[in-house]
C-alpha cells in the first residue's frame, strides 16, 4: 500500500514537473477572465479594457473584463481569492485593497493569497484650494492652519483613505488642528472646494483640468516625485513629510499559479502597453504609464505595507482590529 | 439671437449622417434596456465605452446621451403594463399608471406618458441650452447644509405620498433609513451592519432592492390569483388619450418638466427623487387627490415628464462645470475623457462641435422616440393578452438576470429574493414600498450631508440657520408640514366656533 502511494506520488510528481512548462507554452488555451474592481467608466475600468483588447491580439485567446464594484476594490479580490490559481481569472485593482485596507478592516483574503503579475500605469495625489485662496504655497496653507486652530477644512474622497492618513500624518508632524470632512468621490470634493465650503481637496489627479484653467491652485504632490505636467509644484517629500500617497494600478493572480504563466501574462500585458492608444488613454486620464515586473511589484507592495503599518500605529488609526473587543 | 446661430450650427453636426446614425442607434438601444427591467443604461454605456474611442467624440457623445434618456422612455412600459419599473426612474408610474392599465386605459396611459416625455424632453433641452451656465453655478452655492435642507424637503414630500395611511408611510420611510445605514461608515470607514459579508461594505444595492419589493413581490402575489389569471386583458377600451385625459394632464407635464429639470441639476437628485417629488406635488395641489393611486392620470404624467426632464437637467452640470452628478454621468464624463476632452467651465466654448452637435441631436433624439415610441403603442398593450402562466415566469427570470447584471453579483440575486418575500409580506399588511425605496435612497445622503455640516462646524447646529439656503429650505419644511396640520387646525377652529355660538 504505502510503496504503491510513494510510486503514485512520485509519479505525480515528474508529471507535475513535467506539465509545467507544457503548462505555460500551452497556456492560455481558453478565455481569459479579468475581475475590474470598480464601476464601468471608471478609470481603472477603462484602462483595462483598451488593454484587455490588445492582449487578445497578443495572447490570441478573449479576454473578458467583469466589473465586482465595491469595498475600494476588495469584493473583486475576495472573490478571486476564491478562484483556481490557473491564470485564467485575474483582477484588476489599484494598490491599496492589497497593501493597505488590510490593515484596516477585516477581510475574507489575505495579501498573501495573491501573485502580483505587474504594475501598469500609476497615479498622483496633490493638494489643492481654490484660486480665490489666499494661499500661495502648502507652507502658506500649514502657517494659517496654525494660527487658526479647529477652522481649516479638507475633504478627501472617505475616510481611512490614502489621501487622508497621509494629512494625519502631516497634521500629526506639524501639531494642527484642522478638520477632515470626507465625500463619496473625488470630484465631489473639488465641487465642495470650488464652492466655497470646505478649504482644501485632497486627491487624485481629477483636479488636473480645473488647475490648468486657473480655477484650482495645485499647493502640494503628496508624494515622493514632481509630476512631469506641473514640474513647478513641490512634493511633501521636499517639504520634509516622509509619506508616499501614490496609486499603483496592478494585475494580480491568484497565489500558486505557475511563474512561468505569470511571467508569460506579465510580458504579454507589457506588449500592450506599449500600444499608443493604451498610452493616450492614460495620458488623458492624467495618470502616469509605470512599468514594474511582478518581483518589483512584489517588493513595493511589501514595502507599502510595511511603512503604512508603521503610520497607523503612530497614529492610533481606528482600525476594525482595535475597535472591535 | 445668438442661440439661433448656435443651434442651426448643431444641427448641422447632428444631422451628418454618421451622427444620426448614432443617435438612432442610442435611443433604440436606450427603449430596448429600458423596457428590460434591471438591465440599466450605465451596464449597455460601459460595454459600449471601449468602442466609443474609435468614433467622434461628438457621436459617442450624441450615441450614450441617446441609450439614457431613451431609457427614460422605455422604463414606463413594463410600469404601466405589469407593474414592475423597467428603471428606477419609472417606480413611481407603477402606482397610477398600473391603475390606469387595470381600467382598461393602458393605451391612453402610454400615449401620455410618451407625450408627457417627449414634451418635457424638449422643453428642458430648451433650458439646458439657454440656462445651463448660470444655473449650474448656482448649485455650486450647494454645501453640507443646504444639501440637507432639500433632502428634508425630499423627506418630508414621503409623509405626502402615502395612498392611506400616513403612520404606516413614516414607518416605512424610518425602515428605509435604517436600511440606508448598511455599509460603510463615513467617517470612520469601518464597516457596519454588514454581518461579515464583503458584498454589503457599500451598503445594499438600489436595483436589486427595489426590483425585490415591487417586481418579485408582484410575481408571487400573482401566484396567489392564478384563477383569476388575466385580470387585465379584459378590456382595452381605446388606444389615444381623450381630450379629458389632456386637459387633466397637460399642466402636469408642465410641473413635472420644471421641477423634473430643477432636481436634476442638483448632485445626488436625479431622476428618481424627481419622480417622487413629482408625483408628491401633483398629488398635493390636485382638487381630487383622492383619485392617487387609482388611477389619476397626472399621477403618471407628472413623473414621467419629470425623469426625462431630470435627464436633460444632470447633463448641465456635467457639460458646464464638469460635473458628474451620478453614475450615468461618470459615463458620459470618462467618454469624453478618454477622447482627451475635459469636460469643465471651458467646454462649450472649446469644443462648440460636441455641446452644440449633442443639444440638437437631442431635439431630434427625442422626435425619433415619439416616431418610435407610439406606434408601437398597440404593440405594447398586446403584452397584456400574454397568458399570466408564461407572463410571470419571464418577469421572474428577467428580474433574475437584472440583478445580477448590476455589479454581475449573485449576492444581489439573494438580496432580491429577501425582499421580495419582505415586499410581499408589506403588501399583505397594507404597508407602501414607494416611502421605503425613497427614504433608503436618501437616507445616506441625509447621513453624509448632517454629518459633513457638523464635521465642519464642529458639532453646532446654528450652520443650518446661519446659511441663507439652508435656512430657507428648513422653513420650507415647517410650511409643508405646517400645512398637514392646517387641515385639522381649521376644523378644530369649526369646532370651536360652532361651541362659541
Amino acid at each position: 500500500m504505502d510503496i504503491v502511494k510513494i510510486a503514485m506520488a512520485a509519479l505525480a510528481g515528474i508529471g507535475i514537473a513535467a506539465a509545467a512548462p507544457a503548462l505555460a507554452q500551452e497556456y492560455p488555451a481558453k478565455p481569459i477572465n479579468i475581475y475590474v474592481g470598480y464601476s464601468p467608466g471608471d478609470n481603472m475600468d477603462v484602462m483595462t479594457r483598451v488593454l484587455g483588447q490588445k492582449l487578445e491580439k497578443i495572447l490570441g485567446q478573449p479576454i473578458t473584463i467583469l466589473n465586482k464594484p465595491g469595498g475600494a476594490g476588495s469584493v473583486a479580490l475576495s472573490l478571486l481569492a476564491k478562484d483556481k490559481p490557473d491564470g485564467y481569472t485575474l483582477a484588476a485593482v489599484i494598490e491599496t485593497p492589497l497593501d493597505r485596507i488590510p490593515l484596516l478592516r477585516k477581510l475574507d483574503y489575505k495579501p498573501d493569497d495573491f501573485a502580483p503579475v505587474l504594475q501598469f500605469a500609476s497615479g498622483v495625489t496633490g493638494v489643492v484650494v481654490s484660486s480665490k485662496a489666499p494661499w500661495k504655497t502648502f507652507q502658506e496653507l500649514l502657517d494659517y492652519a496654525k494660527k487658526n486652530p479647529a477652522s481649516f477644512t479638507y475633504a478627501t474622497s472617505g475616510a481611512g483613505s490614502t489621501m487622508h492618513v497621509a494629512m494625519q500624518y502631516i497634521g500629526v508632524e506639524r501639531g494642527l488642528d484642522w478638520t477632515h470632512v470626507p465625500y463619496p468621490g473625488a470630484r465631489d470634493t473639488l465641487t465642495a472646494v470650488l464652492g466655497g465650503h470646505i478649504n482644501a481637496a485632497v486627491g487624485s489627479t481629477q483636479w488636473a483640468n480645473d488647475v490648468r484653467q486657473g480655477n484650482l491652485k495645485l499647493l502640494a504632490i503628496v508624494g515622493n516625485e514632481r509630476m512631469a505636467s506641473f514640474p513647478d509644484v513641490p512634493t511633501t517629500k521636499e517639504l520634509g513629510f516622509n509619506f508616499s500617497a501614490s496609486s499603483a494600478s496592478v494585475i494580480v493572480a491568484r497565489a500558486g499559479t505557475p511563474q512561468p504563466i505569470i511571467d508569460k501574462l506579465d510580458k504579454a500585458f507589457r506588449t500592450a502597453m506599449d500600444d499608443p492608444e493604451f498610452v493616450k488613454t492614460v495620458k488623458n486620464l492624467e495618470l502616469d504609464v509605470l512599468y514594474r515586473d511582478n518581483q518589483k511589484l512584489k517588493t513595493y507592495l511589501a514595502d507599502t505595507m510595511t511603512q503604512f503599518k508603521a503610520v497607523i500605529e503612530e497614529l492610533k488609526l481606528p482600525t476594525e482590529f482595535n475597535t472591535s473587543k | 439671437m445668438d442661440n439661433l446661430s448656435h443651434i442651426i450650427f448643431g444641427f448641422g453636426i447632428a444631422f451628418q449622417w454618421d451622427n444620426l446614425v448614432f443617435c438612432m442607434a442610442g435611443v433604440l438601444i436606450g427603449t430596448l434596456i429600458g423596457v428590460l427591467p434591471g438591465i440599466g443604461p450605465v451596464g449597455a454605456m460601459g460595454l459600449l465605452l471601449p468602442a466609443t474611442m474609435h468614433i467622434t467624440p461628438t457621436g459617442s457623445l450624441i450615441m450614450l446621451a441617446g441609450i439614457y434618456y431613451g431609457a427614460q422612455y422605455g422604463g414606463t412600459i413594463t410600469s404601466v403594463l405589469v407593474r414592475i419599473p423597467g428603471e428606477a426612474t419609472s417606480i413611481v408610474s407603477c402606482i397610477d399608471g398600473y391603475e390606469m392599465a387595470r381600467q382598461g386605459r393602458a393605451g391612453p396611459a402610454l400615449a401620455i406618458a410618451a407625450w408627457g416625455s417627449f414634451i418635457a424632453g424638449t422643453l428642458s433641452i430648451v433650458a439646458l441650452m439657454l440656462i445651463s451656465g448660470p444655473l449650474a453655478k448656482a448649485a455650486l452655492d450647494f454645501g453640507p447644509p443646504e444639501y440637507l435642507a432639500a433632502i428634508c424637503i425630499g423627506m418630508v414630500m414621503v409623509t405626502q405620498l402615502s395612498q392611506n395611511s400616513p403612520l404606516k408611510a413614516m414607518m416605512m420611510a424610518a425602515l428605509g433609513v435604517i436600511l440606508g445605514c448598511v455599509g460603510t461608515d463615513l467617517v470612520t470607514a469601518l464597516p457596519r451592519f454588514t454581518m461579515g459579508f464583503p458584498e454589503l461594505t457599500d451598503g445594499l444595492g438600489i436595483v436589486p432592492v427595489v426590483m425585490g419589493l415591487f417586481g418579485i413581490a408582484e410575481v408571487i402575489e400573482n401566484l396567489e390569483n392564478q384563477v383569476s389569471a388575466g385580470k387585465v386583458q379584459n378590456r382595452i377600451s381605446r388606444l389615444w388619450p381623450s381630450l379629458q385625459d389632456w386637459t387633466e394632464a397637460k399642466w402636469a407635464i408642465v410641473r413635472g418638466s420644471i421641477l423634473g429639470f430643477l432636481i436634476g441639476i442638483l448632485p445626488g437628485g436625479g431622476g428618481v427623487l424627481a419622480t417622487f417629488v413629482a408625483y408628491a406635488l401633483e398629488k398635493k395641489i390636485s382638487r381630487h387627490p383622492e383619485k392617487f393611486g387609482h388611477g389619476a392620470i397626472e399621477g403618471l404624467a407628472a413623473p414621467e415628464s419629470a425623469n426625462n426632464a431630470a435627464a436633460t437637467g444632470g447633463l448641465v452640470p456635467l457639460l458646464s462645470l464638469g460635473l458628474p452628478t451620478g453614475p450615468i454621468m461618470a459615463m458620459l464624463f470618462a467618454a469624453l475623457v478618454i477622447q482627451g476632452i475635459q469636460p469643465g467651465p471651458t467646454l462649450i466654448t472649446n469644443n462648440p462641435d460636441v455641446f452644440w452637435g449633442l443639444v440638437a441631436s437631442m431635439y431630434i433624439g427625442n422626435v425619433l422616440l415619439m416616431i418610435l415610441n407610439l406606434p408601437l403603442i398597440g404593440i405594447w398593450v398586446q403584452l397584456l393578452k400574454t397568458p399570466i402562466w408564461l407572463l410571470y415566469p419571464v418577469i421572474f427570470l428577467f428580474c433574475l438576470i437584472g440583478a445580477y447584471s448590476v455589479n454581475n453579483s449573485v449576492f444581489d440575486i439573494y438580496v432580491m429574493l429577501v425582499f421580495g418575500v419582505i415586499g410581499y409580506l408589506m403588501r399583505k399588511f397594507g404597508y407602501e414600498a414607494g416611502p421605503l425605496v425613497l427614504a433608503f435612497v436618501l437616507g445616506p445622503i441625509l447621513e453624509q450631508n448632517l454629518r459633513q455640516s457638523l464635521l465642519i462646524s464642529r458639532g453646532s447646529f446654528s450652520i443650518f440657520f446661519s446659511h441663507p439656503i439652508s435656512a430657507t429650505g428648513f422653513a420650507i419644511c415647517a410650511l409643508v408640514l405646517l400645512s398637514n396640520a392646517l387641515p385639522w387646525l381649521r376644523r378644530r377652529r369649526q369646532v370651536y366656533n360652532q361651541f362659541a355660538e
